[in-house]
């Protein structure tokens, strides 16, 4: 009947079902680790390629607990979160602008489009020169290949903004930076969220691909010196590749977390308009 | 305060000498596209007396929504004047309103049902203020109060077209307009918020014009039909209907004359079609 909402659950969503995603993929995990173990079990791989579960859980709480081994993966965690930083800060504006401004619309898209076909190994070599071995050729080349995923979810977001609300905006006779601000900007959120949360995994990949080919320090450094430094460590190695996974659950449930509970208008409008 | 228009004497004089609350003389728009101009509305004359309720009908895709865009300044006339009162506009005024047919669209899903309704008067009042008005209003659209905090997007449509009500009230307009507003919700909540309007205009003492292409809705609601022809619009009939007020879903209905002028209507309206269709 009409006069009954469809939904009891008044404003912000709770925890747990902000949580069911995740609860899902750890149960995932843990099939996964079944499968792993079973493997190794029945000797189908030799431990030197493949060890088993429990060896590699030893290595990860050997890692994490020795203050150096620490410090590299603090080091892989820094560089994420400075890339993200500077990726938002750089590409979000760009986008709201690029999107806002009929005119540059196209021209942007152009443009975004022919820069993100770049390959990112071209550009290591250019970095590494320029920018060295550390943090800072690592975050450079972490921002290069994830602030086209931004900028782009940013200029669709806004230019994809509710033509109705735009009229409603026009009704009341705002100006063009309030409609920019209560009409544009929240209409645009939930794309450019995904735009980041995605991002993060991105900038996850591109760091540890980056410290396995060329940087001296970090995860993806220590995993690729267990596994060619002698005497290899494919335990240790493995266990460095479990701490990736890892971080990427945390960072992705977070950006979950935090977009189910700020724009939550977001999963409503999937909901509705599949 | 009862303020109940009196039907049948409004009917006999037309008031010649009161400024008409919203009036357009000589109104046309001619859309210009990529794909070449389009004529919308030939000609259009119209004066809505102060607390009078007109309906607008015509054939699907005559021009009532631009028609409608026009008196409310959303977009600009290619000939005409317009006046509120007696005042010339020719951009939204504020002491207009409207009500948009997709009610689903024409709310902000990040607002709350309450700071939805608040949104025409966030910058000119106090919080306390704006509590005190919406919660006002939600009882006036028959909402409860437990839906201040939802999401609009949590509501069913009929409520959603009740807050979307609210917040063109929510202004104190003089004048509102809307346009096909319960096209899209069914048979039995649209007697419901019909009844709801109905009540709202007589207790505010509002000017109220409706767009419908619902026959029936138009005769029920209204105190005179306007009947647009087919694209380009212009006018081709202006009824008044003599049923006394207050309304009845079921009596007013009843009524001979209710029959009579909807069959009127019917025919006119089909007219329209036919010429339309010979045209093209
Ligand atoms: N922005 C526009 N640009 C060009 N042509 C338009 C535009 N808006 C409307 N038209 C044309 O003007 C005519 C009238 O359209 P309008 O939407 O006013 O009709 P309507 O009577 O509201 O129709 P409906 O009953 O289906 O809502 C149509 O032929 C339509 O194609
Ligand atoms: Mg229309």
């Amino acid at each position: 009947m009409e006069a009954q909402a469809k939904a009891a659950r008044p404003g912000r969503t709770p925890l747990l079902f902000a949580m069911r995603d995740p609860l899902l993929g750890l149960l995932g995990v843990g099939l996964l680790l079944l499968g792993w173990w079973a493997v190794t079990r029945g000797d189908l791989v030799a431990s030197s390629s493949l060890p088993p579960p429990m060896d590699v859980a030893r290595g990860v709480v050997h890692l994490v607990g020795d203050g150096g081994y620490r410090a590299e993966i603090l080091d892989t965690v820094r560089a994420w979160v400075l890339a993200m930083v500077l990726g938002v800060a750089i590409a979000v504006p760009l986008g709201l602008v690029a999107g806002a401004v009929a005119a540059m619309r196209k021209p942007s898209l152009a443009v975004v489009h022919a820069c993100r076909a770049v390959p990112l190994v071209a550009l290591i070599p250019v970095a590494v020169l320029v920018l060295g071995l550390g943090t800072n050729m690592k975050v450079a080349l972490t921002v290069s290949s994830i602030s086209w995923l931004i900028l782009l979810n940013t200029i669709y977001g806004v230019s994809s903004t509710e033509p109705q609300l735009l009229t409603v905006a026009k009704s009341l006779q705002w100006s063009k930076v309030t409609v920019l601000r209560r009409v544009v900007l929240p209409s645009a959120l939930p794309m450019i969220a995904t735009g980041i949360r995605v991002a993060g995994s991105v900038a996850l990949i591109v760091i540890l691909s980056v410290e396995i080919v060329a940087a001296g320090s970090g995860l993806g450094h220590l995993i690729i010196k267990f596994q060619a430094d002698i005497p290899t460590h494919p335990d240790y190695a493995y266990a460095g590749i479990v701490i990736t996974g890892v971080l990427g659950f945390i960072q992705y449930t977070g950006f979950m977390v935090l977009e189910r509970r700020f724009v939550p208008w977001s999963h409503a409008n999937r909901r509705q308009r599949p | 305060m009862h303020s109940q228009p009196t039907t049948d004497t409004k009917v006999a004089e037309p008031t010649t000498e009161t400024v008409p609350m919203l009036r357009v003389d000589g109104l046309s728009k001619q859309y210009r596209s990529k794909h070449g101009k389009v004529q919308a509305i030939e000609q259009i004359d119209l004066a809505v007396h102060p607390g009078e309720f007109v309906s607008i009908v015509g054939p699907s895709g005559c021009g009532k929504t631009t028609l409608l865009n026009c008196l409310s300044g959303l977009i600009q006339p290619t000939t005409g004047e317009l006046a509120l009162d007696g005042r010339a506009y020719s951009s939204p005024p504020e002491e207009l309103s409207i009500v948009f047919q997709d009610y689903s669209r024409s709310l902000f899903p990040w607002m709350s049902v309450e700071q939805n309704i608040a949104v025409p008067i966030r910058d000119s009042s106090s919080k306390a203020e704006r509590r005190e008005s919406v919660y006002r209003l939600l009882a006036q659209v028959g909402l409860p109060e437990k839906t201040g905090p939802m999401y609009p997007w949590q509501l069913s449509g009929g409520m959603q077209q009740r807050v979307a009500i609210a917040r063109a009230l929510v202004s104190r307009p003089k004048v509102l307009l809307m346009d096909e507003p319960f096209a899209s919700v069914d048979a039995q909540t649209r007697n419901v918020l019909e009844d709801l309007v109905l009540n709202v205009w007589q207790e505010w003492n509002k000017t109220i014009i409706f767009v419908t292409h619902d026959i029936d809705e138009a005769v029920y609601l209204s105190d005179r039909i306007v009947v647009l022809s087919g694209s380009p619009a212009s006018t081709i009939a202006d009824l008044e209907v003599p049923i006394s007020r207050p309304r009845d879903q079921l009596l007013s209905k009843q009524d001979p004359r209710f029959g009579e002028i909807r069959a009127e209507l019917y025919e006119l309206i089909m007219g329209a079609h036919k010429v339309d269709r010979e045209a093209s």
